[in-house]
């Protein structure tokens, strides 16, 4: 609130009568909460559809998130698999090199190999040695009735590669799993081994890889077939539901075959080869991260929605606040202007009634004029009355009123009539010194005291020069009437450079004008010395006098302390202005 | 000297014409430009006094036609209003100090009579 009250403009607090409305409305204030109120709504509005629009969308978003975030787990998940599954490569391919061919396919070597790898953990259940052409040369196991299994057809690719791996059923219709590498002498012999896999450590194995999101890792072959036992899709043989078209790793959505028992309604699969053979990973990811993701694009958005919120409004705002102050600016100028108008059409049309009414008093006061002369020359040129001094003073004070009368309507035409102006380069010190002693004699008779002081850098300025010195006398004049006996006037000359123009102020410390007065002492026929002779068209005429001059003119008074008068006249008046 | 005075206030160019004769000036007056005219025919004057305004002829076209007819005819107007156009015409005509405002000191225009007659 503070700082809001810092930062509010003068807009804010004016207020003024509005047609069809009662008391003083707040116009200005108003219009700024129109503006601003219709530019939030223009902005924002299509903010909150558009984020309305994103949030509904950032399900898609969150599921394509999701679908990207399943493919790197398989791809992850099948390397973690093959390096599980290296191990017995190893194995197998030191087996290999160690014994030979000829020495495996010996009666008897392979069993004893088998026994002794049998007592580690996790060993191979089974292991057969194979010649270049699939033919099994020897075969061992662990269980005594473990099968012997059948010649291999070879596939011409598979029989280059160095390690592949595949799957085989016992007659349980058991599926096993097995890893075969490519052992090659240096005599140039070639044969395979091959390990079947305990299906316990697989299994165990791709337990341990089900973590919070991953809720379901299973091994398939190339037809999407499982190898291993599935939580989603059911035990080995089984055909999981994993993306089998295009290039691996990839995750596809599906629906939940078990929705009775965990995770949802949907699903995301993921699959990728392992270690460059047919078979592949599959695994579940679960619903509930799809949640997560949500929740993320949700803050995500709320977020910006917040910060562009907050930015908007900041430029809607301050704009508003800057264009109605301009506005209000604009206002005041015009209202000035139209002040300035209204007073000088007021003048002007004063000035032509004016005019009017001395001409149409002027026939009648001048034969007044001669009536009462005329009298007067009777008592004077004819015997007659005697020189009768009554009839003289009686005349004389007809002649003295129409000649105060006759003032008056010569002021009135002098204040309608519109001079030439003659202008001129002029020094103002001179011009002020000239006026203050015109009134010097008047000034004595109430011992007033006029300074005048002038600043050193006041040059000369080009005006009408008699229209100055009647400005000057106007309010010379006026500062001398407000003044008490023993009072004092000042008058200053400024340059103000920036302005190219001169101040010149007149104070007095004479009895002021009251605050209800001021705006009134430049109207026409105001006066607060009617009795005492004023026309009240004394600082009328200088108003006009000084808009003449392209000049302001400014009023401060205080009631019982003075009145400043200050003038403010530019350095040049052109007459082609005039 | 003799004057000829030219108003339409009856009341004011008689009374000054009356005025004019207490102080040695003999002074005829007529209450129109036609009147002035006609009695300028009649009789020889040194001095027309015109006010500006009347109806009919005013002043100024009356002074034109005076000085048609009688160029060495010395004019003083006199005047109720101050426009500026007829104060400028006023003062070509007849020179500056001889625009002269209303109501006018009898003694002033005597002595501008005075003086415009050198």
């Amino acid at each position: 609130m503070s700082l809001f009250k810092r930062i509010k403009f003068s807009f804010w607090n004016h207020k003024e009568r509005v047609a069809r409305a009662e008391g003083q409305q707040y116009i200005f204030r108003n219009k700024w909460k129109m503006l601003a109120a219709g530019i939030c709504l223009l902005t924002l509005v299509p903010l909150g559809v558009s984020t309305i629009f994103f949030y509904q969308n950032s399900k898609e978003q969150a599921i394509r998130e999701l679908l990207e975030e399943t493919t790197v787990f398989a791809a992850d998940t099948a390397l973690d698999v093959y390096m599980f599954l290296k191990q017995y490569i190893m194995v197998l391919q030191v087996i290999g090199t160690m014994y030979g061919k000829e020495q495996l396919s010996r009666p008897g070597v392979l069993e004893e190999i088998f026994a002794s790898m049998a007592r580690t953990d996790d060993a191979l259940v089974h292991l057969d040695v194979l010649g270049a052409e699939g033919h099994v040369l020897a075969s061992s196991c662990a269980d005594p009735h473990c099968v012997r299994h059948q010649d291999i057809r070879w596939i011409d690719d598979l029989q280059s590669e160095n390690f592949s791996m595949g799957h085989i059923s016992d007659r349980e219709g058991r599926h096993y799993l097995f890893v075969r590498v490519r052992v090659a002498a240096d005599n140039g012999d070639v044969f395979y081994l091959r390990g079947l896999l305990p299906p316990d450590a697989i299994k165990g194995f791709l337990a341990k890889l089900e973590l919070e999101d991953i809720v379901d890792v299973f091994i398939v072959d190339s037809g999407n077939f499982l190898l291993t036992e599935s939580f989603y899709f059911g035990p080995s043989g089984q055909k999981a539901l994993v993306p089998d078209t295009g290039d691996l790793p990839a995750a596809i959505m599906i629906d939940n075959p078990r929705p009775d028992r965990v995770g949802g309604a949907i699903l995301f699969s993921g699959t990728d080869y392992i270690g460059g053979t047919s078979m592949k990973l599959g695994m579940v990811v679960s619903e509930r991260n799809l949640e997560k993701f949500k929740k993320r694009i949700h803050h995500y958005i709320i977020g910006l929605l917040t910060l562009s919120t907050i930015f908007l409004l900041l430029v809607v705002f301050t704009l508003v606040t800057y264009v109605v102050q301009k506005l209000y600016q604009a206002d005041l100028r015009r209202r000035e202007y139209l002040d300035q108008v209204a007073r000088t059409d007021k003048l002007a049309s004063i000035g032509r009634l004016a005019a009017g009414v001395a001409h149409e008093i002027n026939n009648p006061l001048a034969i007044i004029n001669e009536k009462a002369g005329l009298l007067q020359d009777l008592v004077r040129y004819n015997d007659e009355y005697h020189h009768d001094e009554r009839l003289l003073a009686i005349t004389d004070s007809i002649i003295a009123a129409v000649e105060r009368a006759g003032t008056i309507t010569h002021r009135l035409l002098g204040f309608a009539r519109q001079m030439d102006t003659s202008v001129q380069a002029m020094d103002v010190e001179h011009v002020v010194r000239e006026v203050v002693s015109f009134v010097r004699k008047e000034a004595e008779y109430k011992a007033i005291t006029i300074d005048v002081e002038v600043a050193g850098d006041v040059g000369e300025i080009i005006s009408d020069r008699g229209k100055l010195q009647q400005i000057l006398l106007n309010l010379l004049n006026n500062a001398i009437a407000a003044t008490d006996t023993g009072g004092r006037i000042e008058i200053t000359v400024r340059n103000l450079r920036d302005e190219h123009a001169v101040a010149l102020t007149i104070s007095d410390n004479g009895c002021g004008i009251s605050e209800e007065n001021q705006k009134k002492v430049f109207e026409p026929f105001f006066s607060t010395k009617t009795k005492n002779g004023g026309t009240g068209l004394g600082l009328a005429i200088t108003y006009g006098l000084v808009r003449d001059l392209r000049g302001s003119m400014e009023l401060e008074s205080v009631v019982g302390q003075g009145t400043t008068f200050t003038i403010i006249l530019p350095y040049e008046i052109s007459t082609e202005e005039e | 000297m003799r004057v000829l005075l030219v108003d339409d206030e009856k009341e004011l160019v008689s009374t000054l014409a009356e005025r004019l004769s207490f102080r040695g000036i003999a002074a005829d007056w007529v209450t129109s430009g036609a009147d002035a005219l006609r009695e300028m025919e009649e009789n020889e004057y040194d001095i027309a006094v015109l006010d500006v305004k009347m109806p009919g002829m005013g002043g100024l076209e009356l002074a034109r036609e005076i000085r048609s007819r009688q160029p060495d005819l010395e004019i003083i107007f006199l005047t109720g209003h101050g426009s500026k156009t007829d104060f400028d015409e006023g003062v070509s005509q007849a020179g500056e100090g001889y625009y002269l405002a209303k109501p006018v000191d009898i003694e002033i225009l005597v002595e501008k009579m005075n003086a415009v007659l050198g």
